[in-house]
């Protein structure tokens, strides 16, 4: 339903094999064939440029910008991939740490999360309902702004990208159980938030 | 009041389903051509390999010749130090008168 609604399939939702078909791709890449990065750019370029539009300033421009650094640094470190580990958690953890040094120089700018409105999933639903849907989002994505960075990963890659907590584990060089626990007290902290949001508006 | 502002906050997982359903969006069309084309100013994977290609030994080139200076500074020195301390004596004149 969703994938129908948003044409967007995340880590989780590749078919069975995809992994041994990247392994398959990176090593032809690896050996000249420079047309197979392009396949790799666009299986996973829609994914990772949701994930830089959430977490940098969530402008599309500036989504679109991180996109290419993170698959140029991508190019230029595969020969530093090691084909024990799933190619997709390789790829979001060098994802994470450019928009995270893009963070760091733009401490200035604009909070993230604040930029264009993302497109209506329920466009064709009963513009009451896609008023309330839109508002419930708003409201999440303020809270989400003022959470640590590294719960925000966490809470995104968990339930944006759909990602298992073994994978958010590999991704985020942390144990299962760490995980875990950054899920948990993200959602805690960002209950915490909502509810002092709602204490303000009162 | 503060117990009803909790109460009526989702719980965590409702949270979860909340983010779960927060809407997607469609990356620019032209985005894998950006990838690989690059723009103006910022080349994609195409320019890389195409300066790969087209310098690959310019850039050690590069890298030794930034050390080679200060080493020969250091080497000209060194010699200069040594060959002034290896230099004989100058010869005794007693004091005038």
């Amino acid at each position: 339903m969703k994938r129908e609604i948003n044409q967007y399939s995340s880590p989780a939702d590749q078919q069975p094999g995809s992994s041994e078909r990247e392994q398959a791709l990176v090593a032809r890449v690896l050996a000249g064939e420079r047309e197979c990065f392009a396949e790799l750019v666009a299986s996973h370029q829609s994914p990772i440029y949701n994930l830089a539009l959430r977490l940098s300033g969530g402008s599309s421009e500036q989504a679109a910008d991180l996109c290419q650094e993170i698959f140029t640094r991508c190019w230029l470190k595969l020969p530093s991939y090691d084909p024990s580990r799933p190619f997709f958690t390789w790829l979001y953890t060098l994802a994470l740490n450019v928009i995270r040094n893009h963070q760091a120089q733009n401490r200035r700018r604009p909070s993230p999360l604040a930029g264009e409105q993302p497109e209506t999933a329920a466009s064709n639903a009963d513009p009451t309902v896609a008023l309330q849907h839109q508002q419930r989002h708003e409201i999440l994505l303020t809270a989400l702004r003022h959470l640590p960075h590294d719960q925000r990963e966490a809470l995104l890659l968990r339930y944006l990208q759909e990602f298992s907590f073994a994978d958010l584990a590999a991704t985020l060089e942390i144990s299962k159980s760490a995980a875990k626990m950054r899920v948990r007290r993200g959602l805690d902290n960002l209950r915490q938030i909502m509810a002092r949001q709602k204490n303000c508006d009162l | 009041m503060e117990s009803n502002i909790q109460a009526n906050t989702p719980e965590p997982q409702e949270l979860a389903h909340l983010l779960r359903e927060l809407p997607r969006q469609t990356p620019p069309a032209e985005l894998t051509d950006r990838i690989m084309a690059g723009l103006p100013g910022r080349p994609g994977i195409i320019g890389l390999v195409q300066y790969n290609l087209l310098r690959p030994r310019q850039l050690p080139a590069a890298a030794s010749a930034s050390l080679l200076l200060p080493a020969a500074l250091f080497q000209l020195l060194l010699a200069a130090f040594l060959y002034h301390f290896s230099l004989p004596p100058p010869p005794f004149c007693p004091p005038p008168g």
